[in-house]
């Protein structure tokens, strides 16, 4: 089988032009401050409509990889990481680029997130089947559960109040349940008598409404933001020095290590990752007190980490169904549009699906290093590329795009309704994501309800069954809870420190 | 009190949908309650929600104000309505004829903007600009109808295109 599925993939051209090309796209809109992973991801979902599985996957591994790694850049160049997974490479990238060494900042940050990608790959190979395995076993109360955890979990992902998170994610689990009812299809819900609503509201439409165009229309607030690129050394190709980086061998396996686990545990992704990396290579080293001077163990220790948890948000998201990450909740949606839903019975039954995933993955990482290695000058001449001309073509494309889904002006003023609505709740620090997830998890963890209630008579007898879903739920509710609780007690405590500072 | 207003707007359309879930049919056989029992659900986990909010918000006497309108405020509010018009205009006018005027119009309203001196360049800028807008939008219209082969409406150059 996998034989098979590598020989499919690796001779079919167009699957190799969409993962550079997706490697691409992610380095830029991760290069450019303000723009990042999953609003480029957003922002192609119209066009992977008119791809098949294998290309989409391709095309949105490659956005992945390269996005997460291409917040370098700015991060080195500029002092302003692309994304926020990138701001613990500013503390050494960017005296490093002070001290006249920005290229081999470069080199050594793109060879450690090469590393992190290709580490948390294989971890990916590897514990996906195990987790999907052990999944086998759930039924329609486990799998609520699962969504249940994914939808509260995802809300304290988000910066702000959790309430907020949570009154944005029952906001998206209400809007999935516009349309016709599932299972039995009899209730036409908040259609109006509209038909156009009897199947509901369109994913594309609510992710690039509500996230992508929100974030891009916003982003012409703020067109006099200085890029000022420091100048650097122009090479044809960025590679590290093999010496420089052996001594960082051990630092590189303890990021990915780090990367990895904390991209499997839903809620935190890649800038925790970064961070706490950094924070544990400063702690292991022996010389602590050069960290934010400019060395190559802050760098590597960011990079390796942040791509390692590419690798790392896709277990659960893959054998679950549970995003991991803000990234991996848009390619969950992604996925799904292409007809393919996550679980368990993907790596078991459609192992040729799981085997092109892994594929996808490790061959967006080598172009992610390729790319990376190769067009930083390009790279830096796109950051350079102002607003004014960039929002407007992106925003023009991507209506089109929204457009063509059903070939309906329907859509497209659904989209100005979702614009409205993510930009009311960005403007007020509602978050958007738990929205996003609300609604991409919303008809399933309605189907799975429905499911359990035929199953155990009521809610009652479900919730007092001694099973795996009953302890998810209840995990979905009390991590929540405890997290809230260790936040106000945070907050509290730092209150009286500045008090008695004061 | 903006937030409030909101928290109330939300729990008054929560009020109709839970209204109205009340009427949608429930099959004979059906043991799980119908269309109607999931969303209640989630209404009342909702309305719990608002009202914890509006707790807080009481308790803690935010009084940040809250912003409705941000999308109409500002460049970014010049740039809303304009897509509001071409989303408006895109069947009548057709894809290209409103694509070339809605990029036309917020280039070099950004453009305006972003400057300090509050000029659209020379003569010669602003026929690059505009040539290179015709160009992407041709395009654009290009990789859609001749690429992924899907329709765009044509509107008045319906016997050009």
């Amino acid at each position: 089988m996998l034989s098979q599925v590598i020989l499919a993939t690796l001779t079919d051209p167009y699957f190799i032009l969409l993962a550079a090309l997706g490697a691409f796209i992610g380095i830029c809109f991760g290069a450019i401050p303000g723009l990042n992973t999953p609003v480029a991801i957003a922002l192609v979902l119209p066009i992977t409509y008119s791809l098949n599985l294998n290309h989409t996957l391709a095309l949105i591994m490659g956005i992945f990889m390269g996005g997460i790694s291409g917040g370098l850049i700015s991060a080195i160049l500029l002092k302003l990481p692309g994304t926020a997974a990138a701001i613990a490479t500013c503390l050494d990238g960017y005296p490093m680029t002070a001290k006249g060494q920005a290229a081999e900042a470069m080199a050594i940050g793109t060879f450690a997130s090469f590393f992190g990608g290709i580490f948390s790959a294989i971890i990916l190979i590897v514990a996906t089947p195990a987790l999907s395995r052990f999944a086998l076993s759930f039924g329609p109360w486990e799998y609520f559960g699962a969504i249940f955890l994914a939808c509260t979990l995802v809300c304290t992902l988000c910066d702000g109040s959790f309430l907020k998170g949570m009154i944005a994610t029952c906001i998206g689990i209400l809007l999935a349940t516009v349309g016709l009812s599932p299972i039995d299809g009899q209730s036409h819900r908040m259609t109006f008598g509209w038909s156009e609503l009897n199947s509901g509201f369109s994913l594309i439409i609510v992710v690039i409404g509500v996230f992508a165009f929100t974030e891009l229309i916003r982003s012409t607030n703020r067109l006099k933001e200085e890029k000022t690129i420091n100048s650097y050394e122009k090479k044809l190709f960025y590679f590290p020095n093999w010496k420089r980086m052996w001594r960082q061998k051990w630092n590189l396996v303890r990021s990915s290590i780090l990367g990895t686990f904390i991209g499997v545990l839903p809620g935190i992704g890649a800038t925790e990752a970064g961070m706490f990396s950094y924070a544990q290579a400063k702690r292991f080293s022996k010389h602590p007190e050069l960290f934010g001077t400019g060395i190559d163990d802050g760098v590597v220790a960011s990079e390796a980490a942040n791509n390692a948890v590419t690798g790392g948000a896709l277990v659960p998201t893959l054998s679950l169904s549970v995003p991991g990450d803000p990234s991996t909740a848009v390619i969950l949606s992604a996925l799904t549009i292409q007809g393919l839903q996550c679980g368990p019975m993907l790596v078991i039954q459609h192992q040729d699906i799981f085997y092109t995933v892994i594929i996808a993955v490790l061959l967006a990482n080598i172009f992610m290093y390729v790319i990376q290695a190769c067009s930083i000058r390009f790279v830096v001449k796109i950051i350079e590329v102002p607003l004014y001309y960039l929002v407007p073509a992106v925003v023009l494309f991507c209506a089109v795009g929204a457009y063509t889904i059903n070939n309906r002006s329907f859509d497209l003023l659904s989209l100005l309704l979702f614009i409205v609505i993510g930009w009311i709740l960005a403007d007020n620090q509602y978050p958007t994501m738990p929205l996003i997830i609300g609604f991409t998890l919303g008809s399933m963890l309605e189907a799975y309800y429905r499911r359990t209630l035929s199953y155990y008579g009521d809610l009652p007898h479900a919730l007092i069954s001694p099973s795996f879903g009953t302890v998810l739920v209840a995990i979905g509710i009390l991590f929540p809870i405890i997290n809230m609780l260790l936040d106000r007690r945070l907050a509290r405590k730092k209150a009286q420190e500045q008090e008695n500072a004061d | 009190m903006g937030e409030i207003i909101f928290l109330l707007l939300l729990a008054a359309i929560g009020g109709y949908y839970y209204y109205e879930s009340l009427g949608y049919t429930v099959g004979r056989f059906d043991t799980t309650g119908g269309g109607g029992l999931f969303p209640r659900a989630i209404l009342i986990v909702l309305f719990v929600l608002l009202a914890a909010r509006l707790i807080e918000i009481l308790v803690k006497k935010e009084k940040a104000p809250f912003k409705f309108f941000g999308y109409l405020k500002g460049v970014g509010g010049v740039f809303f309505i304009s897509f509001v018009l071409f989303v408006l205009l895109i069947k009548p006018l057709g894809f290209v004829v409103d694509a070339v005027i809605f990029a036309l119009f917020t280039v070099n309203f950004l453009y305006y903007k972003a400057k300090d001196d509050k000029k659209l360049g020379g003569t010669k800028a602003i026929i690059i600009r505009t040539v290179c807008i015709i160009g992407y939008v041709i395009l654009v219209n290009w990789f859609f109808t001749g690429v992924l082969h899907v329709n765009l409406p044509a509107g008045v150059l319906k016997n050009i295109l």
